[in-house]
C-alpha cells in the first residue's frame, strides 16, 4: 500500500509542477507567473529602485555617461557615434523592450504567433499589404546606397540584443510573462520595419469608397459634393507663394475607363479618426524675446506604453533632445543646439489600387497592355500559437501586391486589386532623422530631407540662425488629374504612375512675409501648384484656427505657444451650430429638458473644455445630424466616402433643401430641416438616457478620453477617463481614443528653452511609478523642461549609469 | 513540534532554493527535507504547503511594501479577481498546493523504505 501512495502522491506532485508551468488555454502558466522571485511581483520595482552604477557593454570604445534626469529621461554622453546609439539601443531595450518588440511583429504580421488564432487576419492583412516586403526592400536600399550606416545601425540592434541577453527571468517585462513568449534577437531590418509600421498608420486611402460612389451617383455630382478645394483653402504653404520651376509633364491618357465593378469589398482599416498632427512656427519679427519659437503636436492614438520615448543623445559633434521611436535611431521630433524641427502627416494619396486581369486561374500571367507579364509568389508562413501554421500565397504583379483576392476580403467576388505603395519602393527614412540629428542650419535641413520617402511628412524648422521653413516631404507621383482618385485598370499602361515629383519641386517656404509657418494636415498648397493634389482626408478647422490665432498674434511668447496647443476652441461647433439652430423649428418646448439643452447650446462659446456641458450637446446632435443626412448613403450597403463636415455644414448653409438631403428611399421629401429637427429629437432622448445613466454630461465624462495598452484586452494597464478637454478638428485634438501623442515647445534663442510632455510615462512596465506619470501633466496642459543637459550638470538626476567597454 | 520545525525549515529552503533556481528546484529540495526529517504525513503536507505559502506571500508582500507598486491591483483586475489581495491569495494557495504535495511525496518516499522491526510482540490481533 506504501508504494501505493508514494506512486499516486508523486504523479500528483510531478503532474502540479508540469501544469502550473504551462499555459491552460488563454490562461499563462501559473507557476512563474505568480512565483515572486521571478513572476509578476518582481516587476513592481521602478528604474530607479534597480539602478546600477556601471554595466559593462561589448563593442564599446570608451566609455558612455547615461545620465537621468528626475522624470527618467536618459541623457547619453558619448565619444562617437557608434558608442552613441549603441548605448541607445541598450538604454531604449532596458524601458520598452517589450513594446518595440511587439510593434515590429505587428509591422511584419507576427501578432498571430502571440496570441493565437485571433490575429490572423489582421496578420494576413498586414502581409498581403507588403510592410515586410518594403522593409526587405529598404535594407537592401540602405546596405547599397548608404553603406557607411548599416555601422550605426547595427550597433542599435547589438546594444539592444545585449540587453535582452543580459535579462533573467525576473527583469523580463510583464507582459511576456502574461503572453508567455520570450524575446528574439534584434537586427537593423527591425529598425527600419518600425519606420515601415509607421506609414502603415499614417496613410490611408478611400480609392475603394469613391469607385463605388462615382458609380453610383455619378462624377458630376460627385465634383459637386467633393470638391478638390475647399472655399476657405488655408492650406500649409501660404497662398501666395510663387511657384519658379517648369513641372514635370506626363501623359494624360485621351479617355477614361475606369473598373465598373459592384465593389462589395472590404475595405482595408483607414488610420484612426483623429490621427493628425499640428506644427508650426514662428518667425523672431512676431515673438517678445526676438527669437524664432517652434511648436510640434503629432496626434496619434493614445497608446500605452507611449509611443514616444524621450531621450538626450549627445557626441561631441552635436546634442539632440526629443522624442525617439522606441526601436528606431535617433531623435524624430526635437533639437539640437542649432535647429529644432518637427513632423506632422502629409497626407496626399500615396496607395493606388489597379484592378488585374490574370490569364487563367494559376494567376502567373496578368494582362498589361497588349501582352501578359509574368506576376511573382510570395509564401507568406504565419506561424499561429496553438495551431498549424497559415501558409498564405500572395500574388505580386508589377504594380505590387495583391491585396484583394479569391481569397482574401473579396466577398466571393471574382477580383484582384493590386496596391501600388511608394511603401513598397527602396527607402531610407533613418537617414533623414540622423542627418536632421546633427543639422546646423537650413540647408542642413534641406539636404536631411532629400532621403525622405514614407509616410509624407510636414517637415517644420527653425534656427538660432532665425531661420524658419516648412517643407513637404515624400516621395510623390506626378499624377494627372483624379489619377489615383478611384480603382484603375492595371491592364492599361496609360493608368501608371510615369514619374515622381523632384524634390526641389515639393511644396516648400523659407521666412514667408506672414510671420510664420504652420501645417495641420491640410491641403498643402492653393490651387496654382503645378501638379495634381489630392487626399480624401485634409483637415479644414484646425489649419484656419491656427492660422487665424498666429496671424492675430504678435510679441508672442512660450506661454502663448503653450495655451495654442491647448486650444479647444471647436472650430466645427461654431460653424455649424448656428446653422443647426436656425433650421431647428420649434424652439419653444414643452420638454424641460430639451428646452435646457438647448439654452445651453445657445449659451457656449465654442470651447471644448473639460467641465463644459455644451460640446457633449454639440457633438451628439451633430453626430446625429450628420447621420440623418447621409443616411441614404448607408442603405446602399456597399463602403462609400461620405461629404466632410466642412462640405456638409455648407451646404445646410446654402442649399439646405438640396436634393442630396432628400433621401429617395423614403416618400418624404427631406431637407436639412427635417433632418436637423429629427436628429435634435434623438440626442435630447439620448442625452436623458445618458443622464439617468451616467449623471454629469461633462464633456471629458462624456468624451472618456483613454489611454490603452498596446494589448487592448490588458484593461489594467490603461488609463480611462481622463479628464481633458479637446476633440477632433480641434486644435487639441485629444478625442477619445486619438490625441496629442507628444507636445513640444522650443525657443531656439540663447540658451534654448525646450518644454515637453507626452500622455505616458518613460518606463514600458505597467507595474512602474514612470510608467504613466506624465498623464496628469499631459491632461492639463503642463510640460516637462526638456532644456538640453550637460554632462557635468549635478541638478535634478534621478541616477547615473556609466556603460563601458567590456574587457 | 515536528510540524512547526518542517513548516519553519520549509519557509527557509523555499527562501533560498526558489530564490537562487526555481520553484521547480524548490519543490525539490522540499521532497529531500520531508524525505531526511520524515516529519509524518500531516505535518510534510501542511508544513511544506504553509513553508512555501509564506516564503511566496512573505516575498510578494515585502516587494509590494518597498515599492509601492499597484501592479497587483492591476494583475487582480485582469484576472478577474480585482483586488491585490485577491491576487495575493491565489500566489499563497499555488505556493501551497505545490509545497505540500512536494513534501509530502518527500515523506512517503522515505516511508517506502522504512523496514518495520518484525520482533516486536503486539499480542493477538
Amino acid at each position: 500500500m506504501k508504494y501505493f501512495w508514494f506512486i499516486l502522491v508523486l504523479l500528483i506532485t510531478l503532474s502540479l509542477g508540469y501544469f502550473a508551468s504551462k499555459p491552460l488555454g488563454p490562461a499563462p502558466p501559473l507557476a512563474p507567473l505568480l512565483d515572486p522571485n521571478v513572476g509578476f511581483w518582481q516587476n513592481m520595482y521602478s528604474e530607479d529602485d534597480l539602478a546600477a552604477e556601471n554595466l559593462e557593454l561589448a563593442g564599446l570604445n570608451s566609455t558612455v555617461k547615461v545620465v537621468y534626469d528626475e522624470n527618467l529621461i536618459p541623457h547619453i554622453f558619448a565619444d562617437n557615434a557608434e558608442d552613441l546609439y549603441r548605448a541607445q539601443g541598450y538604454v531604449t531595450a532596458k524601458h520598452r523592450l517589450w513594446q518595440m518588440e511587439f510593434q515590429t511583429m505587428a509591422a511584419a504580421g507576427r501578432i498571430s504567433e502571440i496570441v493565437g488564432p485571433v490575429a490572423l487576419e489582421l496578420d494576413r492583412m498586414t502581409r498581403r499589404k507588403g510592410l515586410a516586403y518594403g522593409a526587405e526592400l529598404g535594407y537592401e536600399f540602405v546596405k547599397e546606397n548608404h553603406p557607411e550606416m548599416m555601422p550605426l545601425i547595427d550597433a542599435f540592434a547589438d546594444g539592444v540584443n545585449q540587453y535582452v541577453e543580459s535579462l533573467d527571468d525576473a527583469r523580463l517585462p510583464v507582459e511576456y510573462k502574461i503572453l508567455n513568449y520570450r524575446p528574439e534577437k534584434w537586427s537593423a531590418y527591425k529598425s527600419l520595419l518600425l519606420l515601415k509600421y509607421m506609414s502603415d498608420m499614417l496613410m490611408g486611402d478611400r480609392d475603394l469608397q469613391y469607385s463605388n460612389l462615382r458609380k453610383i451617383i455619378g462624377q458630376e455630382k460627385l465634383d459637386v459634393l467633393f470638391p478638390e478645394f475647399p472655399e476657405e483653402n488655408d492650406p500649409v504653404i501660404e497662398a501666395d507663394r510663387v511657384w519658379d520651376f517648369t513641372p514635370v509633364s506626363i501623359d494624360v491618357p485621351d479617355s477614361l475607363n475606369y473598373p465598373n465593378d459592384a465593389l462589395t469589398i472590404d475595405p482595408l482599416p483607414q488610420p484612426e479618426d483623429g490621427v493628425g498632427s499640428n506644427n508650426w512656427a514662428v518667425s523672431g519679427s512676431k515673438t517678445q524675446n526676438g527669437n524664432p519659437i517652434l511648436a510640434n503636436d503629432p496626434h496619434l492614438s493614445l497608446n500605452l506604453p507611449s509611443l514616444w520615448y524621450s531621450m538626450q543623445l549627445t557626441t561631441p559633434e552635436f546634442s539632440v533632445k526629443g522624442a525617439t521611436l522606441p526601436g528606431a535611431l535617433g531623435v524624430i521630433s526635437g533639437f539640437n543646439q542649432n535647429i529644432a524641427w518637427g513632423v506632422t502627416n502629409a497626407t496626399k494619396d500615396a496607395r493606388d489600387w489597379y484592378k488585374i486581369t490574370f490569364e487563367d486561374d494559376s494567376r502567373s500571367r496578368y494582362r498589361y497592355g497588349d501582352e501578359w507579364r509574368e506576376s511573382s509568389f510570395r509564401i507568406e508562413e504565419i506561424k499561429v500559437k496553438g495551431e498549424e501554421t497559415f501558409m498564405d500565397t500572395v500574388v505580386y504583379t508589377h504594380y505590387g501586391p495583391v491585396v484583394y483576392d479569391r481569397s482574401f476580403r473579396s466577398d466571393r467576388q471574382d477580383v484582384n486589386f493590386s496596391l501600388k505603395w511608394t511603401v513598397h519602393m527602396g527607402s531610407n527614412e533613418q537617414l533623414t532623422f540622423l542627418k536632421m540629428n546633427k543639422a546646423k542650419n537650413h540647408q542642413d535641413y534641406m539636404d536631411a530631407l532629400d532621403h525622405y520617402t514614407a509616410p509624407a511628412q510636414n517637415f517644420v524648422f527653425a534656427s538660432k540662425e532665425g531661420d524658419i521653413a516648412m517643407r513637404i516631404q515624400g516621395k510623390f507621383p506626378v499624377k494627372w488629374e483624379g489619377q489615383g482618385k478611384f480603382f484603375m485598370d492595371g491592364a492599361d499602361p496609360q493608368m501608371e504612375w510615369q514619374a515622381y515629383i523632384p524634390n526641389e519641386h515639393n511644396p516648400s517656404t523659407l521666412n514667408p512675409e506672414r510671420g510664420f509657418v504652420s501645417s495641420a494636415n491640410q491641403h498643402p498648397v492653393d490651387p496654382s501648384y503645378p501638379y495634381y493634389v489630392f487626399d480624401n482626408s485634409y483637415e479644414h478647422y484646425r489649419n484656419r484656427r491656427l492660422n487665424g490665432e498666429l496671424r492675430r498674434l504678435n510679441s508672442i511668447t512660450v506661454e502663448e505657444m503653450k495655451a495654442l496647443q491647448f486650444d479647444d476652441y471647436y472650430l466645427h461647433a461654431a460653424e455649424a451650430l448656428p446653422v443647426m439652430i436656425e433650421l431647428l423649428e420649434t424652439q419653444d418646448f414643452q420638454d424641460e429638458k430639451a428646452s435646457k439643452y438647448l439654452q445651453e447650446l445657445k449659451d457656449w462659446d465654442f470651447y471644448a473644455d473639460p467641465n463644459q456641458k455644451a460640446p457633449t450637446l454639440f457633438y451628439n446632435w451633430w453626430g446625429k445630424t450628420y447621420n440623418q443626412l447621409w443616411k441614404e448613403w448607408e442603405e446602399w450597403n456597399v463602403p462609400v466616402v461620405r461629404p466632410n463636415y466642412y462640405q456638409t455644414v455648407k451646404l445646410m448653409r446654402e442649399n439646405p433643401e438640396s436634393e442630396f438631403f432628400d433621401n429617395k428611399m423614403t416618400d418624404e421629401v427631406e431637407t436639412a430641416k427635417i433632418h436637423v429637427n429629427k436628429a435634435f429629437q434623438e440626442m435630447v432622448a439620448d442625452m436623458k438616457e445618458w443622464e439617468n445613466e451616467e449623471g454629469d454630461y461633462a464633456w471629458a465624462n462624456y468624451k472618456r478620453t483613454s489611454i490603452q495598452h498596446l494589448v487592448p484586452q490588458f484593461e489594467s494597464f490603461s488609463v480611462k477617463n481622463v479628464y481633458t478637454g479637446g476633440g477632433s478638428g480641434i486644435l487639441n485634438a485629444t478625442s477619445s481614443r486619438a490625441g496629442a501623442s507628444w507636445r513640444m515647445v522650443v525657443e531656439l534663442g540663447e540658451p534654448i528653452k525646450a518644454f515637453g510632455v507626452y500622455p505616458g510615462g518613460q518606463s514600458g512596465n505597467p507595474g512602474s511609478k514612470y510608467y504613466d506619470n506624465f498623464i496628469s501633466k499631459w491632461a492639463n496642459g503642463e510640460y516637462l523642461n526638456f532644456d538640453l543637459r550637460e554632462s557635468n550638470q549635478t541638478e535634478n538626476i534621478l541616477f547615473e549609469t556609466n556603460l563601458t567597454p567590456k574587457q | 513540534m515536528k510540524f512547526i520545525a518542517f513548516l519553519v525549515l520549509s519557509f527557509v529552503v523555499v527562501l533560498l532554493v526558489n530564490g537562487a533556481t526555481s520553484y521547480i528546484g524548490a519543490m525539490i529540495a522540499l521532497a529531500l527535507l520531508g524525505a531526511l526529517m520524515h516529519p509524518g504525513s500531516f505535518a510534510a503536507f501542511f508544513g511544506g504547503g504553509f513553508g512555501m505559502a509564506l516564503a511566496w506571500t512573505s516575498l510578494a508582500l515585502f516587494l509590494k511594501f518597498s515599492t509601492g507598486s499597484d501592479l497587483p491591483e492591476k494583475m487582480g483586475e485582469l484576472f478577474g479577481v480585482n483586488s491585490a489581495m485577491a491576487i495575493l491569495l491565489i500566489t499563497a494557495v499555488i505556493g501551497f498546493v505545490l509545497g505540500a504535495f512536494s513534501g509530502l511525496s518527500g515523506h512517503l518516499f522515505w516511508k517506502m523504505f522504512r523496514k518495520k522491526p518484525k520482533n516486536i510482540y503486539r499480542g493477538n490481533l
